[in-house]
């Protein structure tokens, strides 16, 4: 185990986690509480917060508890917003294909589905979409399109959160 | 939802999220995020694949080591709440 006080380098080789030849040539980290406010500070910066849950999860960063709650929570904002993104992608789908408009989902949503082995792990914050030049016109004037409600996740007060925490059932490991 | 004849499997239009143990639940025309719990979560996850609740129990019961009856009292409720909230559906037993 590597003990490290420097939250940057920290947050590069979290970065790393999870790449082909992570789990060989990488010792687990431990982090100082004195390090960890800075560290989760640099993980939401840099939109990790997946990669890092994974770590934590795989032993392979170990926070004292009290920053793994944190980190835990920073990971649920981040993925409402990613939740809020998908959703109104779904609509401005429908819309588009309603309209015969043809079009490429880029970047975050596209990336976390395809590339990550969990999409939990690729926080996004927008949502980019490609539309050929012949369709643009028609695609801004869709109804339901994207220029109906702008997509970021950056803008928490257009979304209503409302989390249930009712389902916790009595029997645990 | 007590009869075998029918199965129960997460929604395929649900959009969803690990956060650690637990799992957070969008339907697509909500405004709102369910969150399960760790053994909430145990559930959802297992019915990537379509269970009946025999089927279901048995699976958490050996998990858990807990009597198939308590669990059963207890995941009954969670899927009639899941599946009003449209997070789950149920279908028909065609094996």
């Amino acid at each position: 185990v590597i003990e490290s006080s420097d939250p940057a380098g920290l947050v590069f080789r979290i970065a790393g986690f999870g790449l082909p030849g992570h789990e060989d040539g990488e010792e687990p980290l431990s982090v100082s509480a004195e390090s960890c406010t800075s560290l989760l500070g640099f993980i939401s910066r840099h939109r990790i917060s997946g990669l890092a849950v994974a770590a934590l999860q795989a032993d392979w960063l170990q926070l004292p508890p009290e920053y793994e709650r944190d980190l835990l929570a920073r990971h649920r904002e981040a993925m409402v917003g990613a939740l809020a993104i998908e959703r109104r992608l779904l609509t401005v789908a429908d819309a588009f294909d309603d309209a015969g408009v043809q079009f490429l989902v880029l970047k975050g949503p596209a990336i976390a589905h395809s590339i990550y082995p969990d999409p939990s792990w690729r926080e996004f914050g927008d949502l980019d979409l490609l539309v050929s030049t012949a369709d643009w016109k028609r695609s801004m004037l869709c109804p339901r399109g994207p220029r109906a409600a702008p997509c970021s996740a950056g803008a928490p007060s257009r979304f209503r959160r409302a989390f249930r925490e009712g389902h916790r059932l009595r029997w645990k490991r | 939802v007590r009869s075998e004849a029918v199965l129960y499997r997460q929604s395929r239009s649900v959009l969803w999220r690990n956060v650690g143990n637990d799992v957070l639940l969008a339907t697509p025309d909500g405004d709102e995020f369910d969150q399960l719990s760790e053994t909430g979560s145990t559930v959802w996850r297992l019915l990537d694949q379509p269970l009946s609740l025999t089927e279901l129990v048995s699976l958490l019961s050996d998990a858990y080591g807990e009597a198939p009856q308590r669990i059963a009292s207890d995941v009954q409720p969670l899927l009639t709440n899941l599946i009003e909230l449209g997070s789950i559906e149920v279908v028909e037993d065609g094996r």
